[in-house]
Formats: C-alpha cells, sequence, structure tokens
C-alpha cells in the first residue's frame, strides 16, 4: 500500500512539474512552447492550450543533493553533515562555492497561438509565477559545520540571499518573417503586462563573525525588502526582525508592471552546403514592477554587535532564563531594523538571454544546436550550455535530448513532442535528467532522488493544434 | 503502421540511451531506525563568553546585615564590636545611721543666791544703770559620743561631719519668791571645744559663746541658739587607727544677772534659784545629731556586676573551633560616670564564653571619677589595648592588657564581671543622704582578619540549570574558564558540584580551583579559571549548580579585610570537541 502511494505521488508530482520554457525544447521546430524562449519562434500551426492543462510550471533547481548533507556513518545508519564521524574536508567538499535553491511555481491560465496573413503569428497568455530562490555561502556551512577549531576564529559570510516574487503577467506575442527584407530573418516580441502581489528580497552582503572565548562579534551589513503585500515582518520585543509572516489581510496587487520578450533568428538559404544553419538570439523578461511607498518597507543591518556574555551572571533570576536572554541577545546580533521609505521601490525580473546556432539536416528531419542561455538573477547569473539533438522522423513527431553544462554536472534533458496539424498534441520532457541517483531508502521504500543536485523539471502540456499555414512545409 | 514503428523505435531508442546513463550509485536509509539523528556543533575548540558574575563582596561571604556585630569601619575594614553597659549603685546611706549620735542635754547644778539690796551693787555701766549679780556659776561636763559602729561598716577614719539643724542652746529657768521685774536679763557663757564649728555670730569669740536674754515674769529665759554646722576630728597622721570615741569639754561660767536698780529694790533679800541646762541637739525629734555629710575615708563594697552580652548576629562560620581569627587591633573603650564623691576602684573579668567553656579572662583595674556635687557626675574614658594606640584621644586614658590573648576567637558571649570598693587611701566628702552610681559602658572593638586556620565554606546554588547542559556533560568534558579577579587577601578555595531535582548530588566529579589570595594592600590577584567537568553519563538531568568558596588562610596571614574586597569573574564556556546533540532534543522547545 505504502509503495502505491508513494508512485502515486510521485506521479503526481511529476504531472504537477509541467513546464513550458524547455530549453530543450528550443531547437524543436515545430514545438508551441518555444515562443516563451524566444518569440521569434513560431511553431508550423496555431494552437490553444487545453483548459486546466494547459500550464502549471513547478521547478525546484539546487546544486545540491541529499548527499551533499547525508552521509553513511560506521553504525550503517545515516547522518547529517554535523555528525562528528563526517569530517568538514569531506562535507564542503561537496559543496559550491554558492549553494542555491531556486523553485518556481508557474500557471497558466491561458496560452493561445495563432496565424494571421502570411508568416505573421500570435501569441496571447495570462498566467501567475511565484519564484523563490537563495544563495548560501560555502562560508556558512563551513562556520556551521566547523564551528570554533581555533580561539579566536573568524569567518567572513558574503552574498548570503533570499527572495521571493509572485505576480501575474498578460503577455501579447507577435512574429514575423522578415523575408521580403532578408531571407531567412524573423523577428519577434512580447509585451507583458505585470502584477505583483509580494516581492521578499534580502541580501546580506556581508557578515563577519569573530568568535573568542572573550566575545561575539558580528558585523553585518544588508537590505532587506518587502514589497506588496501578503508578507509582513514580525518584530521581536528589542524592535529587530524575528521573521516574516504571511499575512492573508493585506494579498492583492502590491504593485505593477511591464516587461518585455525580444527575439530573433535567421536560417541561411541561399542554397550554400551551410543552409539550414540557423542563429538565434532572444532575450526575455526585461522590465520591472514598481511598488508605491506605502507598499514598501525596508530593512537594514548594518553595524557591529558584541556580545561578551551576561552582566551579573548568576545574579538575581532563573539560569535558564538568563541562558534565554543569551541566545536572544545573539539572535539579534544581525538582526534587521526597519528604515524609512520615502519614495516607490521598483522590483526587477530576471531577464533571460538565449543564443542558439542548430543545424538541420537530412531533409529537416534532424537538426543539433548549441544553445547558450544566460538568467540575469537577482542574486546571480546562470550560464547555461547545452547541446540539443532533434529528430522528426515524421512532421508532427519530434524528439530531443539534450545535454546541458556550466550550471550543473552530468545532466541530460530530452522531450517528446507530438503535435498535429490539427487536433490534440502532446510534449513531454525535461530539460534537468540527472544521470547520478542515490536510492532514498523510506521505511523499505526506495526512492531514487538526484544525488548531488535536485533537479526536477519535467514539461508537460496539452495542446489542441488550429491548423493552418504551416511555414515549414 | 511504418509510422508508429518509426515514433516506436526512436522513443526505445532515446529511453534505452538515457537508461544507460543514469546510474544508482549509492542508498541512503532514512526510516526511522536508519537515520541518527545526532549532530556537533560548535567545533573543535568552541568557546562562548558567558559573561562576568556580580561583584562579591567580602560582605557576602559574611552575609552581614544592618545592626550586625560585625560593621565595616570608616576605613572600609570590618570588625567586630559590641558593648555592654552596668550600673552599680554606691550605698552609703548606712553612714546617715552609723554616724547620728545623741543630743546634748547637760543640766547645770542649780544655782541661787540671795538678792542683794541695790545699793550694795556697783552700775554695770552696760546701758541704763544696770547693776550684775554673779551667779558663781563655773561648772565643767563633758559631751561623750562615738562612731564605733561606723566602723564595721567601712568607716577608716573620718575628719569632719557636717551636722544639719543643730544648734548649741542653754535653757535657764529662774526661781524667785516674788515677781521678777520685766527689766531682768541674764547672760551666760559657753565655752565649747576647738573641734566643733558653729555658724559665724556676735555670740562666738573663739571658743566662748555669750548667750544673752530677758527674763520674762515666769523666769524663763529665750536664748538665741548658735547653730551647729559640724564637727572635726583629728585623724591620725601616723596612720594609726582614729579613735571614734570622743569625749568633749564644755565649760559654762559667767552666769550673770542684770537688774533695774529700781526693780531689785522690792526684791532684795529674796531668794533667786536658777536652773540651766546646756543642749547641743540637732533637728531629729529627739533631738539627735543627724549628719548631713562627712569627710573622711571608707571601705566600703558595692554591689558587684555581672552582666553577659550574647553576641548574635555572627555568622556560626566564624564560630567554629577550626576558625582562627586574628584581631589585629583589638581594643576595648570604657567609660565611666559617677555621681560618687567616694573614688571607686572597679575591678572588672571580662571572660569570653564558648560552647565548650570560658577562655581567659581579661582582668581590668579602673578608677572611677570623683564627682564634688551628688548632682552632678564625672566622667572617666579609658582605651584598653595591648599597644598604646599612636593617636590616643584626648580625654583618654590608656591602660594595657593582652587583648589578643583575650579574643582569639569570636565567643558566643563575654561576661563582665564587675567587683567594687571605694578607695579607703582617699579622703571622701560624702553626703549621706546622697544616691550615689556608677554607670559604665565597655565598647569591644575587634578589627578583624583571619588568620592561618581559617576556613569558611560560603555556598552559591543556581538551580533551573538548562537541560542543554545536562546533555553537554553527557556527551563531552564541560570546562568553565576565564578569569577570576581577588582583591580578597585570602586564600578561596572554589568547588563547583551538581545537583538533580531532588537536591541530591549527582554522581559527577567535584571540580576545584584554588584562586589566589590579593597581595598587600589588596592588590588585585588575577587567577586563571579552568573549570572542568568531564564527561558523565549522569542519568538524572542537572537541576542546580552548586557553587562553594572557602575562604582560606592568604599568604599573608593578617591582612585586615575590607569592605571594598571582592571576588569577580568573567566566565566563558569551553566544550572542547564541540557539543553533540540529539536534533530530536532540539525539535523539543521546552528542553532548551
Amino acid at each position: 500500500m505504502k509503495k502505491i502511494l508513494l508512485t502515486i505521488s510521485v506521479l503526481v508530482l511529476a504531472a504537477a512539474v509541467l513546464g513550458a520554457q524547455s530549453r530543450t525544447s528550443y531547437f524543436v521546430r515545430n514545438s508551441t512552447q518555444s515562443h516563451y524562449l524566444n518569440p521569434a519562434f513560431v511553431p508550423d500551426q496555431g494552437y490553444i492550450g487545453v483548459p486546466l492543462l494547459n500550464g502549471f510550471d513547478i521547478q525546484l533547481a539546487t546544486n545540491y543533493g541529499p548527499t551533499t548533507f547525508l552521509f553513511p556513518l560506521s553504525n550503517g545508519k545515516t547522518g547529517l553533515f554535523l555528525n562528528s564521524e563526517v569530517s568538514p574536508e569531506l562535507f564542503l567538499s561537496g559543496l559550491k562555492n554558492d549553494s542555491y535553491t531556486d523553485f518556481s511555481f508557474g500557471y497558466n491560465l491561458v496560452d493561445v497561438g495563432w496565424f494571421t496573413r502570411k508568416d505573421s503569428f500570435w501569441t496571447l497568455s495570462l498566467g501567475l509565477d511565484v519564484n523563490m530562490d537563495s544563495s548560501i555561502p560555502l562560508e556558512l556551512f563551513r562556520f556551521l559545520k566547523c564551528g570554533m577549531t581555533t580561539d579566536p576564529q573568524s569567518y567572513s559570510i558574503q552574498n548570503l540571499a533570499i527572495g521571493a516574487q509572485a505576480y501575474a503577467s498578460l503577455a501579447l506575442g507577435y512574429s514575423r518573417g522578415l523575408d521580403e527584407f532578408v531571407k531567412g530573418l524573423r523577428v519577434g516580441g512580447k509585451v507583458k503586462f505585470l502584477a505583483s502581489m509580494a516581492d521578499m528580497q534580502m541580501n546580506v552582503d556581508r557578515l563577519d563573525l569573530n568568535l573568542s572565548s572573550q566575545s561575539w562579534a558580528v558585523s553585518s551589513l544588508g537590505t532587506m525588502r518587502l514589497l506588496g503585500g501578503g508578507l509582513s515582518p514580525a518584530f521581536d520585543d528589542n524592535g529587530y526582525i524575528s521573521g516574516v509572516n504571511f499575512d492573508p489581510s493585506s494579498l492583492g496587487v502590491g504593485g505593477f508592471g511591464l516587461a518585455f520578450d525580444l527575439g530573433a533568428e535567421y536560417t541561411i538559404s541561399q542554397g550554400t552546403p551551410v543552409d539550414g544553419l540557423r542563429f538565434s538570439v532572444s532575450v526575455t523578461d526585461l522590465g520591472f514592477i514598481t511598488y508605491s511607498q506605502n507598499k514598501s518597507r525596508i530593512f537594514t543591518a548594518d553595524g557591529t554587535v558584541r556580545f561578551e556574555g551576561v552582566e551579573h551572571l548568576g545574579g538575581e533570576g532563573d539560569i535558564n532564563s538568563q541562558l534565554e536572554g543569551i541566545a536572544d541577545e545573539l539572535m539579534n546580533l544581525a538582526s534587521f531594523t526597519e528604515d524609512k521609505v520615502d519614495k516607490a521601490q521598483n522590483g526587477t525580473l530576471a531577464a533571460t538571454l538565449h543564443a542558439g546556432v542548430d543545424y538541420s539536416f537530412l531533409d529537416d528531419k534532424m537538426n543539433v544546436g548549441l544553445l547558450y542561455s544566460a538568467r540575469f538573477g537577482r542574486f546571480r547569473t546562470e550560464n547555461e550550455l547545452t547541446i540539443a539533438w532533434n529528430y522528426a522522423p515524421v512532421r508532427s513527431f519530434d524528439i530531443a535530448l539534450s545535454y546541458s553544462l556550466l550550471k550543473t554536472h552530468s545532466t541530460i534533458g530530452w522531450l517528446i513532442t507530438f503535435v498535429p496539424k490539427k487536433g490534440i498534441g502532446i510534449f513531454l520532457g525535461s530539460d534537468y535528467t540527472p544521470l547520478n541517483y542515490t536510492a532514498l531508502n523510506i521505511e523499505g521504500i526506495k526512492l531514487p532522488v538526484p544525488a548531488k543536485e535536485v533537479m526536477l523539471d519535467v514539461n508537460f502540456g496539452l495542446t489542441i493544434s488550429l491548423g493552418g499555414k504551416n511555414r515549414r512545409y | 503502421m511504418r509510422l508508429y514503428f518509426r515514433i516506436l523505435y526512436t522513443v526505445t531508442a532515446v529511453a534505452a540511451a538515457v537508461a544507460a546513463l543514469c546510474s544508482c550509485s549509492s542508498e541512503i536509509a532514512l526510516g526511522e531506525d536508519d537515520f541518527d539523528a545526532g549532530i556537533t556543533v560548535g567545533g573543535e575548540a568552541f568557546a562562548m563568553p558567558l559573561g562576568s558574575t556580580d561583584t562579591v563582596s567580602i560582605g557576602d561571604f559574611l552575609e552581614l546585615s544592618e545592626g550586625d556585630v560585625i560593621g565595616i569601619d570608616e576605613n572600609g575594614n570590618y570588625y567586630i564590636q559590641f558593648l555592654q553597659n552596668f550600673n552599680e549603685k554606691v550605698s552609703l546611706s548606712d553612714f546617715t545611721e552609723q554616724l547620728t549620735v545623741e543630743g546634748l542635754d547637760h543640766e547645770i547644778s542649780p544655782v541661787s543666791t540671795i538678792l542683794p539690796d541695790a545699793g550694795d551693787i556697783p552700775e554695770t555701766g552696760l546701758g541704763g544703770n544696770l547693776i550684775m549679780i554673779d551667779l558663781g556659776l563655773d561648772e565643767q561636763f563633758a559631751y561623750e559620743f562615738g562612731f564605733e559602729e561606723a566602723r564595721g561598716h567601712g568607716l577608716v577614719s573620718i575628719s569632719r561631719v557636717e551636722l544639719a539643724d543643730t544648734y548649741l542652746q542653754p535653757v535657764v529657768e529662774l526661781v524667785c519668791g516674788s515677781p521678777l521685774p520685766e527689766s531682768l536679763e541674764m547672760e551666760v557663757q559657753v565655752v565649747v571645744p576647738d573641734r566643733y564649728v558653729f555658724e559665724e555670730s556676735a555670740m562666738l569669740e573663739g571658743n566662748t559663746v555669750t548667750f544673752s536674754g530677758t527674763v520674762d515674769r515666769s523666769g524663763h529665759v529665750y536664748f538665741e541658739p548658735l547653730t551647729l554646722t559640724a564637727i572635726e576630728f583629728e585623724v591620725p597622721e601616723d596612720g594609726s587607727e582614729q579613735p571614734f570615741v570622743f569625749s568633749d569639754e564644755f565649760t559654762v561660767r559667767n552666769f550673770h544677772l542684770y537688774f533695774d536698780p529700781q526693780d531689785l529694790e522690792s526684791l532684795s533679800g529674796e531668794e533667786l534659784a536658777a536652773y540651766m541646762t546646756v543642749s547641743v541637739r540637732g533637728g531629729s525629734a529627739d533631738g539627735s545629731l543627724v549628719p548631713e555629710a562627712f569627710l573622711g575615708r571608707v571601705d566600703v563594697d558595692v554591689d558587684p556586676v555581672n552582666e553577659s552580652v550574647t553576641l548574635e548576629g555572627i555568622p556560626d562560620m566564624f564560630k567554629a573551633e577550626d576558625v582562627v581569627l586574628d584581631f589585629y587591633n583589638p581594643y576595648i573603650t570604657a567609660e565611666l560616670n559617677t555621681n560618687s564623691g567616694v573614688p571607686v576602684n572597679i575591678n572588672a573579668d571580662l571572660v569570653p564564653v564558648f560552647a565548650e567553656g570560658e577562655g581567659d579572662a581579661l582582668h581590668l583595674e579602673l578608677e572611677t571619677p570623683v564627682s564634688d556635687d551628688p548632682g552632678e557626675s564625672a566622667g572617666a574614658f579609658y582605651w584598653i589595648s595591648t599597644e598604646r594606640p599612636a593617636g590616643l584621644e584626648s580625654g583618654y586614658t590608656w591602660i594595657e592588657a593582652d587583648m589578643r590573648n583575650f579574643i582569639k576567637r569570636i565567643p558566643d558571649a563575654v561576661d563582665i564581671r564587675i567587683v567594687s570598693n571605694t578607695d579607703p587611701g582617699e579622703d571622701a566628702y560624702i553626703v549621706c543622704e546622697g544616691e550615689y552610681s556608677v554607670d559604665g559602658e565597655f565598647v569591644f572593638n575587634l578589627p578583624f582578619s583571619f588568620g592561618e586556620s581559617l576556613r569558611v565554606p560560603v555556598r552559591d546554588t543556581l538551580t533551573g540549570m538548562p537541560v542543554l547542559l545536562s546533555d553537554l556533560v553527557r556527551s563531552a568534558n564541560v570546562t568553565i574558564s576565564g578569569e577570576l579577579t581577588s582583591t580578597i587577601p585570602l586564600g578561596i578555595k572554589l568547588t563547583a558540584y551538581f545537583l538533580d531535582s531532588g537536591m541530591r548530588r549527582l554522581e559527577i566529579p567535584d571540580v576545584e580551583q584554588m584562586v589566589n589570595s590579593a597581595g598587600a594592600g589588596s592588590a588585585p590577584a588575577v587567577t586563571e579559571l579552568e573549570l572542568t567537568v568531564p564527561k558523565t553519563d549522569i542519568q538524572e538531568d542537572i537541576y542546580a549548580l552548586v557553587f562553594q568558596f572557602e575562604l582560606l588562610a592568604g599568604e599573608v596571614p593578617g591582612e585586615p579585610l575590607s569592605s571594598d574586597a571582592y571576588i569577580r569573574a568573567n566566565l566563558s564556556l569551553e566544550v572542547p570537541g564541540g557539543i553533540t546533540l540529539d536534533i530530536n532534543d532540539i525539535n523539543n522547545e521546552s528542553n532548551y
């Protein structure tokens, strides 16, 4: 029974992890989703997303995995990285300089694309996006694992960041071939009207810890912004931020914004041996969201706090209370305090650059491509290099394989697309399919999970092809 | 169909390729029994500052409070001070009775004469033309009295007795067959002993007192009495015992009658008899001579004083037999006040009393001052110490005494036993009805320090230890380190041990450390503190941590203790190897 439940859970998760922005689909010529990556791209025919199954998009990406923090122990059990049997060298060697966690959730209410006149393709989509990401520097884990190896001991933790964002977008896209000007050239663009609910961003630029038996000193430099509604800070008795709470009463539209996607492709078709070689470039989510002054709260942490113990230790009061006081004081060492906001605040989007080149052959039934993408996130820029291979034995069917570099290691992507000229089409695939798994044995049930990176990304969608003119055929 | 197979073939090939690339390299067991929740945090050299303790002054050790026997002087030095008052009545009222003697009523032998004719008697020339008739009286008699009984009551010698309402007065009655004329006057002389002191009067000339008066028709004569103020006595200068039986000679002579010659005519030939009594009488009902005061020497025992002052408010730890305090400059001040004109010798024994018996007594001999007026007090101040103080306060008389031997440790009480007597070698003016007393106060001032055998344990129990501490002790050696600064000129032995919730001692070994004593002048001494609690698999959680401070003799015994002396610790917690915890316990926040 347990196995059945777990299996169902995995399938549900897989079904829920629906995505429309698969890099692997970038070079799939008949993809109904590639215009999300490059607005110049168009499918072979118009389509309408199937209502309700039109698009869920959940992505979870980390550059660490279970084996980063869980280790087999000599007693046959599994222990945390903080277990004394796990050496600091072993633990830290499994970490990157920054351990990031990206989680995104997207839900498309409307997704439709259609051709008008010759080679003009329009898209309209309405969706909701929730993004959460964090970046934790290696030094923080070094501090947690190693603690004080000497007295005194210093740590400098830099660029610790946590962010979350939720907004709705209404996008109208247009793509047009410009063969009359340059044969093989096509451009496209989208305009997105954004309505944001909340945007939280915390950056700790620097957190210096100087620990000794005489004093613990913390120097912090950081900022935190709470924009929009739905989130409210929690303060302790001393006026320090003790956390961020979800506040349903303040839910609503917190800010408005505008964003653009721009793209172009150029396919060589000059009767040369390299005919079919296509170059493409795009930039997406180029925009901003503005939050009014009264919807903005800013907090800063900038200063040094030194803790030298409790005065009058063992005097009045219970020792437990005094120690709790110590803990509270330590927790406040690096806390944020609120600043006055005197103007509206702008939130940024994570713009993404795609630059690709692919070459089709075998009568356009097979192509290979190389895609470089750079996502300019709020905390870091993610670079990715993807090698893709596509094969379309028939017009309506396409299968693609990809191999991604830079951002991850040993990750392949795959995509199967079936888009008939008319009728219901389907696509299923994943950009990140880790090759190195470990088995999580939970009460006898073994679940394969990526060993060193958690990359959960499955693209799935149902579309209804509208027929019409196929530009390639 | 061809399309179908082409797709199937392609999908199968891709799936096989992907499956071939994937691998499952390990297995992570996360079942309930497969997961080890132990974690170790903090690092190999984990240390954190705990803070600084309150300044613990020596007073905290001594648990002093307002009004205690132990006090702090203006220089901040500790001392024990207690006092005892006493009052002695000097009863001299017995002497009033013992020195009271019967008055004198001596009847002179009657004398008579046949009144002559006036022409046979020449005029006297005393005024007018009075004529005198000498009755020819010349008689001596003795007045005997004594104070022998007073000797038995302590009278050593007496040189003067002052009398109140005491008079010398003759009483005369003339008897004649015919009425006596109004002009008849009379005069008689009484020669008194030299020792008798009379009030100054015209009647008195040398030792002779001349009484004169007018005879009334009944033959009585009223003489103005002469006030006898005192009787003086000779005290042998050779020191021999003074006789207290006295016989004083009085002489009555020159008994004269003065007549107007014309009145005498009618009486001529009549027999006139004179009856006279010479009296020396006091103011009492029976005429006894009652002394008002006297000057002399007495040897009178004063009622003994037995007082005991209990020393309360001193911590019991100071009274233990093995606690030897160094009273580095003890002294006693004594204040005596008296209205007595008699010098009183006070012999006081100050006896320390312990549970096991009495200690060595301190014997003091003090002399009271003398007051000239019983209505006013005279005071004397004594400073009793082993050595004369450099700056002895004015008005004080220093008395050397072995104070250090007297007060070696704090007694439960001090008995004060006083036996006093008047000084028989000094003359004293004693008012017989006077109320004499001697008020005294002994103030014991005992600045102290601790001697070589000192051991004073003081415990401070810190309750409400977090469960975390128990887990720490179970998982690793825990070290409380830091610095302990002491200006107490004593050694301190610091011991820490642990109790469970039932206040029972846990099996964790005691941890001990010696704390250096402060140097001369209370220069701060810093001791590196390192109390290591060994890893112990205790069954019960730690509820309380007990710090026991034992004050021990310092390197320089005898250093005065000052209220400013303190100890203060800056502490840090060290857990070499880090803190091993169970995350399941951490999740249970109530434990931490």
